[in-house]
C-alpha cells in the first residue's frame, strides 16, 4: 500500500497521466461527399460521446490515437477502465485483454466490422495490431449498440472494435501517402506507410504496411527473493527479439448511391523469441514462435429501402503457427505446427419499424478447422451458427436495446472423442434514461444485463494431454448499473467534462482458466468453477480551451474489481482474488496542444496481484506505476505535413512484472517521423 | 517489510512460548504432538529433530522452496532456504538427499545442484550444463563411495565428487532418466522417455560404477520412473505407462540375474522402503482416487488392507517418507497442484498424528536426525 501511495505522489508531481477515454475526436476532417455518404450507410452511429452510449463504451480515435505513445492496440486498451491486459513484456511479448475479469476468451475483436477469430486458443494477441493504420480503438462492455452488426460481434462479454483509417478525399485530391519511420531503445525499427488512392468517385483504395523489428534486450532488475530488500542484480532480456510485418490492401467501392462494398486483403507475419523466465536458468531459452495469418474479407452494405438496410460479410482465412524449442530434451526437440482455416459468412437485416423502433436480425455461419503436425491429433472441425435478434426502442428520454442470441455448435474430429453439440439461447438487455438534458448539462442513468458464454476452444478440448472433450461452455452473467454526466459549452474555457461511473456484478460458472505454467505458448487448464466479480469502473475527461490554439485534455480511469474464487468453500483459494487481477487499477492522461506543438503524458497504475490462485505472499506481484511522456511538433512545408514525435516510456524506470517472471521494460525512448504527401488531380481530369 | 519481520519474530516467539507451555506446536493443525511423546529418548540414540520439505513449486514459476519444521520447538519456516541464503532455490526442485555432512538439492529446470550445509547454507551451486552450455536438467541423486550420481533428462548420469564438488564423470543411458538406486557397485536407472511422449522409453540401465559404463538395459513396461532397493538386494521399478491404456506397473528386478523376475498386480505409483518397512501408493489422475498400502520387504507382498482411508484427509498423495526412528510415515499431499500442499504424519497403525501446511507441490520429505549422547 505504501508503494502505491508513493507512486501516486510521483504522479501528481509529474501531473502526467493520460487516459484518452472518449474525448470526442476534434474532427477537423474535410467535408466531402464521399465521407458523408459513408457515414449515412456504414454506421447509423454518429461520433458518440461515451456518456451517451446505452452500454458502457470507451474509445480513443484519430489524433489522440496517432499522437500517443501507443505502438500496439494493447497499449491503448491498457488505458481503458475495466480492461486488464496480460502482458509478457516487450514488443514481442504476448498481450491479451480480460475485460471486467471475464477472461480473455470473453472479448471479441472486430477488425473493420468482422470478428478476428482464433479457434485454437480463443484469445487474440493484441500485439499484432499496430497503431499506424488505426483510426479507432473502442471497447464496449456487453456489446456494441450498433444494430447493423454481425451476430458474432454480439456473442461475447465485451467487444473490442478496431477500425482502420478509411480514405477521405477532397474534390481536388487523388492520392495521399503517409510515411512513418520510428526508432527507439532496444533496437526498435518500425517503418510504415499508408497509400490512399481515389480511382474514381466510386472507387478508393488503401495499401498499408507496417514492419516492426526489435532486439528487445532490455535491462531489468532481478530480486532474488520475494522480499525485495534482499539481493538483486541487473540482467538483460534475452531471446526477446521480434520481427513482424503487417500489410493490407483495402478496396472500397460505392456501387450505387446507397450501397457500399469494402474488401480487405490482409497478411501478417511474425517471428519471435519466447524468453525464458527471468533468472536462475543456467541456459537461455531457445524457444521461437512464428505466425503467418492471411485472410480476405468483404463487406457489402446497402439501404434497400429508406427503412431497410442489409449487410453481408464474408471472410476466408488461414493462420499458421510454428513453435520450436530445440533445447527440449526429447530426441528431436520441439517443432509444433498448427494450421487453422476459417470460412465465415454473415448477413444482417435491419428494419426501422417506427421512428423510435428498429429491429435487426443477424445470422452468421462459420467453419473453423485446426490441423497439426502431431500424430494422433484430434483434427477438429467446428460448425458454428449464431443468430441474433435485436430490437432498439428509443421513446422520449429512453433508449432500450435488447435481444436474443441463439448459438449452435457442432464439432467433428478425425481422431478421438469430439465435444458434444451445444445449443444455447442467451438474452441481453440495455436501458438508458436521460434524467437531465439542458444546453450544457446531460445526466443519464443506464443499466444492462447480459447472459453469454464462451465455447471451449480447440486447445481446451483437444490439446494433447491437456485437452478435455467433456468441457462445458463457460457461462457468464453480467449486471451493470451506472450514471453518466456530460457538460459541454462551446464558449466556456471548459469545453467539455465527461464522467461515467458503472458498478457491476459478474458471475462466471464453469470457468476455464488458462495459466501459462509451462511456457508462453502452451497453456494449462485450471478450472476455477465459479468466480464472482464485483466491480466499479469510473472514467472522466476534461477538455479545456485556454486560448485560441491552446487546449488541454485530461483523462482518468479507475477500476476496482473484487474477482473472487467461489468454487469450493473448503478449498484453500475460496474467496481469494483470482490470478493476475488487481483489485485497484487506474490510468491517467494529459495532453496539451500549443498550436503546432503537442505534449502528452500518460500513466497506468496497478495494485498488487497474485500469480496463482492462492493469495499468499509467495504468489504476490507488487503494485506498479508506469509513466510515459511525449512531445510532438507538426508543421506543413510545401503542402506536405510533417510530424516529429519523441517519447520517453516508463520515465521512472519502474521495474515491474505483469506476468510473474516476465519483466516489463524499464525506461525507453522512441522517436517517430511522419510525412504526409498528397497528390492533386490534374486539372485536365474530368 | 521491516514491520513484517518483527511480526514474524513475534509469531516465532509466541510459538516458542506456546510450545514451551503446552508442549504443542502452534502450527500443528491436529493439536496432537506425538513426536516427543512417541520418541523414546534412550541414551545415545538418534532422534528425528525436525524435517525439511522440498516444495517443487510450479514449472516456470521459479518458486521452489525448502520448508523447515522443528519437532522439538514447533518452529516452522516456509522458505528456509531463502532465509538462509538471501535468494531462492530456482525452478522445480526435484530431489533432496544427504551424504556425509552435506545436503544435495537437485533443481530440475534451473539445471543446478545446490550443495548445502545441514542447515541449508549453500556451499556451492553447480550448473549442470553440457559442453555447448545447454541445460542437462538433473532429476534424482544417489550416492556411493564418495560420489554422487545424478540422472539428467538429456540422457546421461553424471558423477559428482562429493569432496571436490566437481563433476568427474559422465555415462550415457536411455531417454530422460528419472529414478536411480544403487545396489553394491551398480546403479539402476529408470529411462522414462517422458519427454518423448508418446514414444516412451522402456528400460532400466544397469551401470557399473567402477568403470562408470552402462552394462545392460533391462526391458520393463514403458515409462519407468521410481526405483528403490530393499535390503535383500532386490530392486523395485514402477513404470507409469502412458497414463492411458497402459497403466502403472510395479516390477521386481533380481540383481544377481539383472532380470525382471516378478510383476505385481497391485497398481502402484510410488513406493518407499526403509529396512523392514515399506509403503506405496497409487493415484489416478483422471478420477483423483488413491490407495495407500503397506509393503513387506521380507515377504515382498502388499498388505491386503489399506494403510489409511479417506478419513485421513489426504487428497493427492505426492511424496512418501518413512521414519523408522519415530515409527511414522509422512505423506505429502499436493492437493490441486496450484495451492500450498499439506504434510501428514501417521503412526504405523495408520492413525493420523500430525499435519502441517507445506509449500507448493511438496515432493520430498527429508528427516533431520540428531544423535543424543549417552550421559556418563
Amino acid at each position: 500500500m505504501k508503494r502505491f501511495g508513493n507512486a501516486f505522489v510521483k504522479i501528481l508531481l509529474l501531473s502526467g497521466l493520460m487516459l484518452r477515454i472518449g474525448l470526442p475526436y476534434a474532427s477537423a476532417q474535410n467535408q466531402d461527399s464521399l465521407r458523408s455518404l459513408q457515414e449515412v450507410i456504414v454506421s447509423e452511429k454518429k461520433q458518440q460521446l461515451p456518456t451517451h452510449s446505452i452500454l458502457p463504451e470507451q474509445s480513443i480515435e484519430g489524433k489522440q490515437l496517432q499522437q500517443s505513445t501507443a505502438l500496439q492496440a494493447s497499449d491503448v486498451v491498457k488505458q481503458f477502465a475495466g480492461a486488464n491486459v496480460k502482458d509478457y513484456g516487450g514488443v514481442g511479448g504476448m498481450k491479451t485483454v480480460s475485460v471486467r475479469s471475464l477472461g480473455a476468451n470473453h472479448t471479441v475483436v472486430g477488425y473493420d466490422g468482422v470478428a478476428v477469430s482464433d479457434g485454437q486458443a480463443g484469445q487474440i494477441d493484441l500485439s499484432r495490431f499496430s497503431i499506424s493504420n488505426l483510426q479507432t480503438v473502442r471497447l464496449s462492455n456487453g456489446q456494441s449498440s450498433e444494430l447493423l452488426s454481425s451476430a458474432r460481434l454480439l456473442a461475447s462479454g465485451s467487444t473490442l472494435t478496431l477500425q482502420t483509417i478509411r480514405p477521405t478525399f477532397t474534390a481536388t485530391k487523388k492520392a495521399k501517402l503517409a510515411l512513418q519511420l520510428q526508432g527507439g531503445s532496444f533496437g526498435l525499427f518500425n517503418p510504415a506507410f499508408l497509400l490512399q488512392n481515389k480511382w474514381s468517385n466510386r472507387i478508393t483504395s488503401s495499401l498499408s504496411a507496417d514492419y516492426t523489428q526489435i532486439k528487445g534486450d532490455y535491462p531489468f532488475t532481478v530480486h532474488y527473493t520475494q522480499n525485495n530488500q534482499d539481493s538483486s542484480s541487473t540482467e538483460h532480456r534475452k531471446n526477446s527479439d521480434v520481427k513482424s510485418l503487417r500489410t493490407e490492401f483495402n478496396l472500397y467501392a460505392f456501387t450505387s448511391n446507397d450501397a457500399q462494398w469494402d474488401n480487405k486483403l490482409y497478411l501478417y507475419y511474425s517471428e519471435r523469441g519466447l524468453p525464458s523466465l527471468i533468472w536462475y536458468n543456467t541456459a537461455e531459452s531457445e524457444q521461437r514462435l512464428e505466425n503467418l495469418n492471411y485472410f480476405l474479407q468483404s463487406q457489402y452494405t446497402q439501404a434497400l429501402t429508406p427503412t431497410l438496410r442489409l449487410r453481408v460479410s464474408g471472410k476466408a482465412g488461414r493462420q499458421e503457427t510454428r513453435y520450436t524449442d530445440p533445447a527440449f530434451l526429447n530426441t528431436t526437440g520441439i517443432d509444433d505446427r498448427y494450421y487453422q482455416n476459417e470460412v465465415y459468412l454473415s448477413g444482417t437485416l435491419c428494419q426501422r419499424v417506427l421512428p423510435s423502433l428498429s429491429v435487426a436480425l443477424a445470422a452468421d455461419g462459420s467453419l473453423n478447422t485446426l490441423r497439426t503436425n502431431a500424430e494422433e491429433y484430434a483434427n477438429p472441425n467446428r460448425w458454428l451458427s449464431q443468430t441474433a435478434l435485436t430490437a432498439k426502442f428509443t421513446p422520449k428520454h429512453w433508449q432500450i436495446i435488447g435481444g436474443l442470441l441463439l448459438t449452435a455448435s457442432s464439432d467433428k474430429t478425425e481422431n478421438g472423442e469430439a465435444a458434444k453439440n451445444y445449443t444455447k439461447l442467451t438474452p441481453n438487455i440495455g436501458i438508458a434514461y436521460t434524467l437531465l438534458n439542458t444546453n450544457n448539462h446531460d445526466v443519464r442513468l443506464r443499466a444492462f444485463y447480459k447472459n453469454i458464454f464462451r465455447l471451449p476452444t480447440f486447445d481446451d478440448l483437444y490439446y494433447i494431454n491437456v485437452g478435455n472433450p467433456n468441457l462445458k461452455p463457460e457461462n457468464a452473467q453480467q449486471f451493470n448499473g451506472g450514471a453518466t454526466y456530460t457538460y459541454t459549452n462551446n464558449e466556456h474555457l471548459v469545453r467539455q467534462f465527461l464522467f461515467t461511473a458503472d458498478a457491476y456484478y459478474n458471475d462466471i460458472t464453469d470457468k476455464i482458466v488458462a495459466v501459462p505454467i509451462k511456457n508462453l505458448f502452451q497453456w494449462s487448464m485450471l478450472n476455477f468453477g465459479k468466480v464472482e466479480i464485483t466491480g466499479l469502473d469510473i472514467t472522466t475527461s476534461l477538455l479545456l480551451y485556454i486560448y485560441k490554439d491552446i487546449s488541454v485534455e485530461l483523462n482518468g480511469s479507475y477500476t476496482r474489481q473484487v474477482a473472487i474464487d467461489r468454487t469450493d468453500p473448503k478449498g484453500k483459494t475460496y474467496n481469494h482474488q483470482i490470478p493476475y487481477t488487481p483489485v485497484n487499477s487506474g490510468a491517467f492522461g494529459m495532453r496539451l496542444q500549443l498550436d503546432h506543438l503537442y505534449l502528452g503524458a500518460s500513466a497506468s497504475l496497478s495494485g498488487k496481484r497474485y500469480a496463482l490462485a492462492q493469495n499468499i505472499d509467495e504468489n504476490r506481484l507488487d503494485p506498479y506505476t508506469e509513466i510515459n511522456l511525449l512531445a510532438g511538433y507538426r508543421l506543413e512545408i510545401l503542402n506536405t505535413e510533417c510530424e516529429l514525435q519523441g517519447e520517453i516510456l516508463n520515465i521512472t524506470d519502474e521495474q515491474y512484472q505483469i506476468v510473474k517472471n516476465y519483466p516489463m521494460p524499464g525506461r525507453a525512448f522512441r522517436v517517430r517521423l511522419n510525412v504526409n504527401l498528397t497528390c492533386n488531380k490534374k486539372s485536365t481530369n474530368i | 517489510m521491516q514491520q513484517k519481520i518483527y511480526q514474524y519474530i513475534g509469531i516465532i516467539l509466541l510459538m516458542l512460548l506456546l510450545s514451551g507451555c503446552e508442549k504443542e506446536p502452534a502450527k500443528v493443525a491436529d493439536n496432537t504432538q506425538p513426536d516427543t511423546s512417541q520418541i523414546v529418548i534412550s541414551p545415545d540414540s538418534v532422534i528425528v529433530k525436525g524435517l525439511y520439505i522440498l516444495n517443487e513449486g510450479l514449472f516456470n514459476m521459479n518458486n521452489s522452496s525448502i520448508s523447515y519444521y522443528d519437532f522439538t520447538t514447533g518452529e516452522y519456516i516456509a522458505d528456509y532456504f531463502s532465509q538462509q541464503n538471501g535468494r531462492g532455490l530456482g525452478d522445480t526442485g526435484n530431489d533432496l538427499q544427504q551424504y556425509g555432512s552435506k545436503l544435495y538439492c537437485i533443481v530440475n529446470v534451473s539445471s543446478t545442484i545446490e550443495v548445502m550445509t545441514p542447515d541449508l547454507k549453500s556451499i556451492k551451486r553447480i550448473a549442470v550444463v553440457n559442453d555447448e552450455g545447454k541445460a542437462r536438467q538433473p532429476r534424482k541423486v544417489a550416492f556411493e563411495g564418495g560420489k554422487a550420481y545424478i540422472t539428467c533428462f538429456d540422457g546421461y548420469v553424471i558423477r559428482l565428487d562429493t569432496a571436490s564438488l566437481e563433476i568427474d564423470g559422465i555415462c550415457q543411458v536411455g531417454l530422460n532418466p528419472e529414478g536411480i538406486c544403487i545396489v553394491g557397485k551398480r546403479a539402476y536407472v529408470c529411462n522414462s522417455g517422458g519427454l518423448n511422449n508418446p514414444t516412451y522409453d522402456n528400460s532400466v540401465s544397469v551401470i557399473n560404477l567402477q568403470s562408470f559404463t552402462e552394462e545392460k538395459k533391462i526391458e520393463v513396461v514403458i515409462n519407468p520412473c521410481v526405483i528403490v532397493a530393499d535390503n535383500d538386494r532386490y530392486v523395485y521399478v514402477i513404470s507409469r505407462g502412458n497414463y492411458g491404456k497402459i497403466g502403472y506397473k510395479l516390477q521386481r528386478i533380481n540383481t544377481t540375474t539383472n532380470e525382471v523376475e516378478y510383476a505385481y498386480d497391485e497398481e502402484m505409483l510410488n513406493l518407499a522402503i526403509v529396512g523392514d518397512y515399506g509403503i506405496g501408493y497409487t493415484y489416478n489422475y483422471s478420477n483423483q482416487k488413491w490407495k495407500i498400502k503397506n509393503f513387506d520387504p521380507q515377504t515382498k507382498q502388499f498388505s491386503t488392507s489399506d494403510f489409511v482411508g479417506t478419513t485421513s484427509g489426504i487428497q493427492t498423495p505426492y511424496a512418501l517418507c518413512i521414519d523408522t526412528i519415530g515409527k511414522r510415515v509422512f505423506v505429502a499431499d499436493a492437493l490441486n497442484f496450484t495451492t500450498n500442499g499439506t504434510l501428514y504424519g501417521f503412526d504405523w497403525d495408520g492413525n493420523r498424528v500430525f499435519s502441517l501446511e507445506a509449500g507448493l507441490n511438496p515432493n520430498t520429505v527429508f528427516l533431520i536426525t540428531e544423535r543424543i549422547k549417552k550421559k556418563e
